[in-house]
């Protein structure tokens, strides 16, 4: 991303959470603390392998750090009905978005999930991550504790 | 005041809105009555290839080949239909033993890009814009071809020798208007009344009589450059073919055509029964 | 003025009026992003008559996207390249270009957007433009549409014209939806903590009328404006949910339909129970001959203005997605429900960490047509048939029953194990069927993932599908090895122990880091359906090398 402002900007898209209130993702934030934003879809295994692995860490790292997860699904159609069950079912504590036409994916110039971004305080975009290896969510936790040692 | 101003803001919107409904609400309903509209048919001013891209195993092909017999009863001889088994209903399997497949008929399929069966392609030419038609489109397309008038003419002729199955044929295209240069001569063997099998819907017919079957293209895949096209000549061809045993002489056709050769379109086509 | 340079104009004006501007309300900022995506395959030769034979030695589809964002405009565009499509990919899409481009304007609430946008409209029932670049669909509209968000009240108009490859329709399309929370505005319902979402939706398209002959002496009389209307209602209240819409199209005799006047009707209710730990969903569908295309004449993948996404589960486990179902526009009875639900940790079954349990269940039949004069099939140009709402037709046309069940079994293993029985109407989908109309098959999977260091992982995948129909049985196995932080590598094959004893082999590696992905891989790919929300492409076999590459900035 070439920015020519320090002040970052997520871009302006109206989605749904799945409490079923409207939220403008330009609103995104954490208090003042990084953030993270990770799309991820119920066909895609990487990316549930990955929310799941963090979801067993979640607690510490909030604990430790307080950031927060924004988990964007892009399953479509009726397929977004089933996202708030199955989130529940695997026991998730994350904020869950539907991005039911892919406008916040493409905005974000996502092509591959599972894909994530670290956000800091300034909603700047710090590192983006595609794809998920077994293991490599600890770079997230390493990320966040490196952004918070420079303030 | 500020109470007032939002209000406002919000009628205008709400006018706004509605205003978009309306323009947005244009739905026109059809009476049940009025779904058809009776219409005569124009006279026809040339004769018409119709290429039915069919197979064996296609359940929908009968109904394209029923609606190719209500044209020709219809047009009588200003139609010229040719039924080229290809693609993956025509290859054999199981019980389908026959391969009415040409090799010919599978350089169409794959110039064509024909994927769905079945297809029909009526002169080669774009009929809205389209070159593979479905078959409710055949009957539209047939129509509005042959009102087209051609700059050529095609008469047939042949001497048939039993003995050495050899066929000769005179081949003469009078040319009645400036045209463009680059046409080719196609010529192709089709044969009628062929009893095989055939899948119906959701039946398999085993007595299937399948017409006007493509089995060859005579001087090759793709015909034969002609030259010397000027106004008012005759070109003569002269096209030596023995007919493989396996086909029936009586029972056979010869169809041929001339067409453009940057775009496939078919110029003119005529038919001679053998 | 040829499209690119307008596209770049448009580009540039965006820059320029953008760059000076001072408000009060935010801090000046200009963000300039954009992604390049590429695959180039090396077609192969191969002894097996099924490969296809190219005529060219690289075949590549390539996208490049350009964005701009800044506090009150955005524009951006798309350069897209096929030179010589990848295998499955129609003749139509060969050609390079800047097919789509847009420049939005933000204020306040309201956004109008000019040049190409998609868009949805509730489930899709009535309008939905996407895009999906493995399947080749980009069902765009070129036109305007203006949105205007309160998070109370969302609105939505457009107008426009839709993509056909290369080209742009002649026939339009227009459309209104609006969306009301209406939790937020009547306060029993916030008191109560019950969510109510309304939303209604209308659709119009325009196409002029042309010479389509019911028979030889009659000619149809076409409607030039067809139009659609949907309407939904999502209620949620704490652990429950549930969410229903219906959609009605009038008469669009089309090439799909073949040529009948009757109504359109769609029908959806999708409920579910959540809960910490449990969730159960139960969905229903009926949609009767809602199929909407901008122009009547088309056939296949191009030209929706809806869509219907396949109301099952999409498999990732590649033998479990061997028979993908395709929805099927011209009706069908849709039944799905799942269950997910994790045993907890340290009760007697969950041990020391837990079981996630995961169980689904759908089923599609076709809906029963009654015909005219006790016909087989729909006349052009009459009401094609009646169909009850409640009419189900003992045809199935796919039924999925599957649990997969997964365990951590210690610090460095974890298993993932699945069943699946499953009912495919290979005649009804496919359009032709090799060894009996429909496919029965049970389909077993076992993953287990091992963490070999802390940098090292292996991930291996043992599949078996057992069938008699088609072609017969198919084993699978994979071996994938991941080196933190950013390597991959792959093996895998796929072979049919049924009847053609062929193998379908595969070697991948694959390097990401940061924004970049990169992937390399040899092998040989069955010809198959592949699938996504319903809509299925065909690609034939194939063999070769593949080099993808991604990259975002």
């Amino acid at each position: 991303m070439i920015s020519f402002s320090s002040i970052g900007q997520l871009p302006a898209v109206t989605l749904k959470n799945i409490e079923g209130k409207s939220i403008k993702t330009d609103t995104l934030s954490n208090n003042g603390k990084p953030y993270v934003i990770c799309f991820f879809a119920l066909w895609c295994k990487p990316c549930l392998r990955e929310l799941n692995a963090i979801s067993e860490v979640y607690e510490d790292w909030q604990k430790e750090t307080g950031m927060k997860i924004f988990a964007v699904s892009i399953d479509d159609g009726q397929n977004a009905d089933r996202v708030a069950p199955l989130v529940n079912g695997y026991g998730w504590n994350y904020d869950v978005l539907l991005d039911v036409n892919k406008d916040f994916m493409r905005s974000m110039n996502v092509s591959l999930i599972p894909c994530l971004f670290i956000m800091d305080e300034k909603n700047n975009i710090v590192k983006r991550k595609t794809s998920y290896t077994d293991g490599s969510e600890e770079m997230i936790i390493d990320e966040i504790r490196k952004l918070l040692k420079k303030n | 005041m500020k109470k007032n101003h939002d209000s406002t803001q919000t009628y205008v919107r709400l006018a706004t809105f509605i205003l978009m409904l309306l323009f947005v609400s244009a739905c026109d309903t059809i009476d049940k009555n009025n779904y058809l509209i009776p219409m005569e048919l124009p006279a026809a001013k040339q004769k018409v290839l119709i290429e039915d891209y069919t197979g064996m195993k296609c359940p929908n092909c009968p109904k394209g080949a029923t609606i190719i017999d209500s044209l020709k009863s219809v047009f009588g001889e200003n139609i010229i239909p040719v039924s080229i088994h290809s693609g993956v209903y025509a290859q054999p399997s199981g019980i389908f033993t026959k391969d009415f497949r040409t090799e010919a008929g599978t350089a169409y399929n794959s110039y064509f890009g024909v994927e769905a069966y079945p297809t029909g392609i009526v002169n080669r030419n774009l009929y809205h814009d389209k070159l593979k038609l479905d078959i409710w489109e055949w009957n539209g397309a047939v129509i509005h071809h042959t009102t087209q008038e051609s700059p050529l003419g095609i008469s047939i002729s042949g001497i048939w020798s039993e003995g050495n199955r050899n066929l000769t044929l005179k081949i003469d295209i009078s040319v009645f208007r400036e045209t463009t240069p680059d046409l080719k001569l196609q010529v192709w063997l089709v044969e009628d009344s062929i009893v095989a099998l055939q899948v119906n819907e959701s039946k398999i017919e085993k007595e299937y009589v399948h017409n006007r079957v493509l089995r060859g293209a005579i001087n090759g895949t793709w015909g034969e450059t002609l030259t010397g096209i000027t106004k008012n000549t005759i070109i003569s061809k002269t096209i030596q073919y023995n007919i493989p045993e396996n086909f029936i002489y009586e029972k056979c056709s010869i169809v041929a055509f001339v067409y453009k050769e940057k775009d496939k379109s078919v110029v003119q086509v005529n038919e001679l029964k053998l | 003025m040829n499209r690119y340079s307008l596209a770049l104009l448009l580009f540039c004006i965006s820059i320029a009026t953008v760059w000076p501007q001072e408000t009060e309300k935010k801090k000046n900022s200009v963000q300039l992003t954009g992604k390049l995506q590429t695959d180039i395959h090396f077609p192969q030769s191969d002894d097996s008559d099924q490969v296809k034979e190219y005529d060219s030695k690289v075949l590549s589809n390539t996208f490049a996207d350009l964005n701009l964002n800044s506090d009150y405009v955005d524009a951006g565009l798309r350069f897209e390249m096929y030179k010589k499509p990848l295998p499955g990919f129609e003749a139509e899409y060969e050609g390079l270009g800047v097919p789509f481009f847009y420049v939005k304007g933000k204020y306040n609430k309201l956004q109008l957007t000019l040049g190409n946008f998609y868009e949805q409209f509730g489930s899709g029932l009535i309008f939905r433009t996407y895009e999906d670049r493995g399947l080749g669909i980009d069902n765009s509209l070129r036109g305007a549409l203006l949105t205007y968000n309160t998070g109370i009240v969302n609105l939505k108009g457009l107008y426009g014209y839709q993509r056909n490859y290369w080209k742009y329709t002649k026939e339009s399309v227009k459309g209104l939806d609006a969306e009301i929370y209406m939790s937020e505005w009547i306060n029993r319902l916030k008191e109560n903590d019950i969510r109510m979402i309304f939303g209604s939706s209308f659709v119009s398209k325009y196409q002029q009328s042309e010479l389509i002959m019911a028979s030889l002496s009659e000619r149809l009389n076409l409607p030039e404006h067809v139009g659609a209307f949907a309407s939904r209602i999502r209620l949620q209240k704490n652990k429950v949910s549930l969410m229903t819409e219906f959609a009605v199209k009038a008469n669009d005799p089309s090439s799909e339909n073949s040529y009948i006047y009757k109504n359109g009707h769609a029908f959806l209710l999708s409920g579910s129970y959540s809960r910490k730990g449990l969730g159960l969903i139960l969905q229903v569908k009926r949609s009767d001959n809602m199929g909407f295309k901008s122009q009547r004449t088309s056939q296949g993948r191009m030209l929706n203005i809806n869509h219907f996404p396949a109301f099952c589960k999409q498999h990732s486990y590649a033998l479990a997605a061997l028979y993908p179902y395709a929805t099927q526009a011209n009706g069908e009875w849709a039944f799905n429900s799942d269950i997910v639900y994790s045993i907890k940790k340290g009760t007697f079954i969950g041990g020391k960490t837990g079981i996630d349990v995961n169980a689904n269940f759908s089923r599609v039949n076709a809906i029963k047509k009654n015909f005219a004069y006790g016909g087989t099939s729909a006349l052009p140009g009459t009401d094609g048939y009646t169909s009850g709402f409640f009419q189900v037709d003992k045809e199935v046309y796919y039924q999925d029953f599957n649990v997969s069940i997964s365990k951590k079994i210690s610090k460095t293993f974890a298993l993932n194990t699945m069943y699946m029985n499953q009912m495919y109407n290979q005649q009804a989908i496919e359009g032709h069927a090799n060894n009996g109309k429909i496919v029965y098959s049970n389909i077993f999977v076992v993953e287990g993932k091992y963490k070999l260091s802390k940098k090292y992982t292996l991930r291996s995948e043992l599949q078996y599908l057992n069938t008699q129909q088609d072609e017969g049985n198919w084993t699978f196995g994979l071996l994938e090895f991941t080196m933190l932080p950013s390597f991959t590598f792959t093996v895998s094959d796929m072979y049919n122990n049924g009847s053609t004893n062929k193998h379908y082999y595969m070697i991948a590696s694959a390097y990401a880091h940061n924004a970049h992905r990169f992937q390399l891989s040899w092998g040989r790919t069955r010809a198959g359906f592949n699938c996504s929300g319903g809509v299925c492409r065909y690609t034939p076999e194939s063999k070769g090398l593949m080099v993808s590459y991604f990259m975002s900035f």
